[in-house]
């Protein structure tokens, strides 16, 4: 008896797998759009003003306009591409560059569960960051910008996404 | 009863989501990642929670409606606003754009051309098709991301006090 129960044991095996559900994978369509267009659109604004064709760059012009009310777009604090610069600024660029990328993360590693601690101290990073250059201990350090930009994208996704975790049985033929 | 409750909702997300991008100062919020818009998601989730205690989280689906609807409802008051703070102050958002190029070292070519189109009387005047455009794709996609992490935030905050949801 000992035995035969070791032996289905060894054969059937329950896992506990991660898998979505439907609303989460409807979740995670539009969000991927979402986030895809925001990303795409920020970096063919320049490109297609830069383009020699008018209709381009009316297209160009087009998506700043668009863009206008989700960020400042101060010139000086925009990344350039070919002089011009992009649609956002630096900051909010690698915010939805972090945010596309922590859904792709979230994808691939389902079971990721990011710490309360982490994501109050990613916030506290960032917020520092912003009152210190609001309170002129720096000023125009893109690449500050693009860091606390990039993390609060990135944990704001790995810390409020969740694909719920699930039983399922799966028989394993095990030797 | 229940129906009212939620259009009432919807609109005063709408409204909180207009007054932030249509007022000039308060439209500041919106270069934090557009937050003053998705504010009017946050809002609508709100105070929808407060209405129906007994709703223990939204469906994907529920948040995707509310977030658009609320986005639509603000899309409209905004272009409302927006007109009534143009007849006040006149294009604004022009003249603080020709300050901001003006403030620039260097301006590249193309740029320089949007300077001189932007002084001429055409674009002094209330671009009121293009800001209804705009408002009608910008506004549903920020409302519904700020119902979306407000459902989340609900979510989690019930997930601690041992409320968890079925999936």
């Amino acid at each position: 008896m000992g035995d035969e129960g070791q032996s289905i044991r060894k054969k059937a095996r329950v896992q506990k797998r991660i898998t979505a559900s439907r609303d989460e994978w409807l979740l995670f369509k539009v969000l991927f759009v979402i986030l895809l267009l925001l990303n795409v659109l920020n970096w063919l604004a320049p490109v297609l003003s830069a383009s020699r064709s008018l209709l381009l760059q009316e297209a160009g012009a087009g998506i700043y306009f668009l863009l206008d009310p989700i960020c400042h777009q101060l010139p000086d604090r925009c990344l350039r591409i070919e002089h011009i610069p992009m649609a956002l600024c630096v900051r909010c660029t690698f915010i939805y560059l972090g945010a596309f990328l922590g859904l792709i993360v979230l994808f691939w590693q389902k079971h990721l569960r990011l710490k309360t601690a982490l994501a109050v101290g990613v916030g506290i990073f960032v917020g520092g960051e912003i009152l210190l250059e609001k309170f002129g201990m720096y000023s125009n350090w893109p690449i500050l910008r693009g860091v606390s930009g990039f993390l609060s994208g990135l944990v704001v996704v790995l810390y409020f996404g969740r694909f719920t975790a699930r039983k399922s049985n799966e028989k394993n033929n095990m030797r | 009863m229940q129906k009212q409750g939620y259009m009432r909702a919807i609109a005063i997300g709408g409204l909180v989501a207009a007054l932030t991008d249509s007022l000039p100062l308060l439209n500041l919020l919106n270069c934090l990642c557009c937050l003053g818009i998705a504010s009017g998601g946050m809002v609508t989730l709100w105070l929808l929670r407060r209405q129906f205690p007994e709703k223990e989280y939204f469906t994907t689906p529920e948040v995707i409606h509310l977030g658009l609807m609320t986005g639509l409802v603000g899309a409209f008051i905004s272009f409302a606003l927006q007109y009534i703070v143009f007849l006040m102050y006149g294009n604004w958002q022009v003249q603080w754009l020709l300050q901001a190029m003006d403030n620039m070292d260097e301006m590249p070519p193309v740029w320089e051309r949007l300077y001189e189109e932007l002084q001429k009387p055409e674009y002094q005047g209330f671009a009121g098709l293009a800001i209804l455009i705009r408002n009608l794709i910008i506004y549903p996609v920020f409302t519904f991301l700020g119902a979306l992490l407000a459902s989340r935030f609900f979510l989690r905050k019930g997930k601690s006090s041992g409320n968890e949801p079925a999936p």
